[in-house]
């Protein structure tokens, strides 16, 4: 049956190339004769197009698809048949983020550099990303990392972190008293063993390296869920 | 015989280098064993004028190793101790004529001959240390309580565990009454810091720059602190592990204790 009031095929020009909504509910002759009707009408302007099937709703039809894909590849030489979708809604996934941190244990890699020892003057240890050492890090040595350090000891060299623009990165150390810290471009010097005799941190803050106790003032303790670094 | 070479080492200068290896070799000396001492420094020769033996240098280590004579003539004879010889170094060449393979050879000869084979190295990492490396069996490096020193001398213990030598630490120059100050690093707070095992501590003392000018070993002056501290390390070099490192402590007179426990102090 064929109603009047509204062409069971339209086709409009989209960003993607051309958009042709049509009505399931027309039997397939009528459908191709309308198609043909519209796709006259736009005469070059469907040669070579991307054509997008809009159904009208949310269900499916494959078999008619494939066969008004077929037919218009035929008659009109269009370049692509594409359904068309709806985007996904954002709001929703942005909702659901910290709940799949709390569940998924498919974590995405977090690359360091881990080396137990003690580093000794003279040498340097560099790292693409994060860099652990387990054991001192003497006087006159030098640690330069893409992320984070951690010297799991005492760090009694230079350490310089986030190279070379990672301002986020921070330095951390069971002992701390370097003779420098860099963290991406923001220079400290060290100002000699601390008071404290507690493990320390360093991160930049207002444009200023900051050194904190980190039994105090843990900075990680305030994230919610577990974040990669 | 198969005897070891023992390089003496510190990457800085003026820390007792030459001074330890003249008295390490005499009390090995003193212990019996066939010993002999080279200096390394080519072009800065001291160890001879610290042995007293500069007026009678004819050939040095240099001729020796370039074959102008033999190995035997370059020898130097100490004028106390007769298992004592020194191998004194060339004053007008420099550390470029001797290389790392040439000094593996030479030492091979000196192996013969002798028990020990102590090589004075001179200061810095450069090709001077690298020829008194080459051919050493063990290491010690020697290290005052000041900051500058242990940085090289960490430095000098990375590149010879990088060499797979092992090193041995000597701390020098220690000043019991500084320490207890505060105004000095203690002797822990160097070995926390380098990590190696420790053969001896020495104290500062007086008569060791008397033995430097007259060319008398301290070893061989009594009641020389330092001497004897160096007679305890050669004696654990010689395999002696029983012997105890003992820390240089602040001796106070009678009165002086006295008035601390009157609360004088």
């Amino acid at each position: 049956m064929q109603t009047n009031d509204a062409p069971s095929a339209r086709l409009i020009g989209i960003r993607e190339g051309l958009l042709l909504t049509l009505k399931p509910e027309t039997p397939l002759e009528n459908l191709k004769t309308e198609i043909e009707r519209v796709f006259q009408q736009a005469g070059n302007l469907a040669r070579n197009a991307k054509v997008v099937i809009d159904w009208g709703n949310d269900l499916e039809y494959p078999e008619l698809e494939q066969e008004i894909a077929a037919f218009l590849v035929d008659s009109f030489q269009v370049a692509m048949v594409l359904r068309h979708q709806e985007p996904p809604k954002e709001s929703l996934a942005k909702d659901r983020q910290p709940r799949r941190y709390d569940i998924t244990r498919s974590w995405q890699r977090s690359d360091a550099l881990i080396l137990a020892g003690r580093i000794r003057s003279g040498q340097n240890i560099e790292g693409r990303h994060h860099v652990v050492i387990l054991g001192d890090v003497n006087p006159g040595a030098e640690i330069r990392a893409g992320g984070d350090i951690i010297v799991l000891g005492t760090l009694g060299g230079v350490a310089l972190a986030g190279q070379p623009e990672n301002e986020e990165a921070f330095v951390f150390a069971m002992d701390f008293k370097p003779l420098q810290i860099q963290i991406g471009r923001v220079i400290a010097i060290g100002t000699g063993p601390s008071m404290t005799k507690t493990p320390e941190i360093a991160f930049v803050q207002n444009g200023l390296i900051t050194v904190v106790s980190y039994a105090n003032e843990n900075p990680f303790a305030k994230y919610p869920y577990p974040m990669i670094r | 015989m198969n005897g070891k070479v023992i390089v003496i080492t510190s990457g800085k200068g003026g820390v007792g280098k030459t001074t330890a290896t003249a008295s390490i070799g005499a009390a090995l000396a003193l212990e019996g064993k066939q010993v002999a001492v080279v200096d390394m420094d080519i072009g800065l020769r001291n160890l001879d004028v610290v042995m007293g033996l500069e007026n009678r240098i004819v050939f040095n280590v240099v001729d020796a190793i370039k074959g102008k004579c033999k190995i035997k003539q370059a020898a130097i004879k100490d004028r106390r101790i007769d298992s004592l010889y020194l191998f004194p170094a060339s004053q007008s060449d420099n550390k470029d004529v001797l290389t790392p393979d040439s000094m593996v050879r030479f030492c091979k000869e000196l192996r013969k001959e002798f028990d020990y084979i102590l090589l004075d190295c001179p200061a810095g990492i450069e090709r001077g240390f690298e020829n008194s490396v080459a051919p050493a069996d063990e290491a010690l490096v020697i290290c005052t309580p000041e900051v500058s020193s242990v940085r090289d001398a960490d430095r000098v213990i990375g590149l010879l565990l990088s060499k797979s030598i092992t090193p041995r630490l000597i701390v020098n120059r220690i000043i019991p009454e500084m320490v207890e100050r505060g105004d000095m690093l203690s002797h822990q707070d160097v070995v926390d810091v380098l990590s190696i095992e420790l053969i001896g501590l020495v104290e500062m003392d007086d008569q060791v720059v008397i033995a430097t000018n007259t060319g008398i070993s301290p070893v061989l002056q009594k009641g020389s602190k330092a001497g004897e501290a160096f007679k305890r390390i050669a004696q654990r070099l010689n395999g002696r592990k029983d012997i105890p490192i003992e820390v240089p402590q602040v001796n106070k007179s009678i009165w002086k204790k006295i008035g601390q426990k009157l609360g004088l102090g």
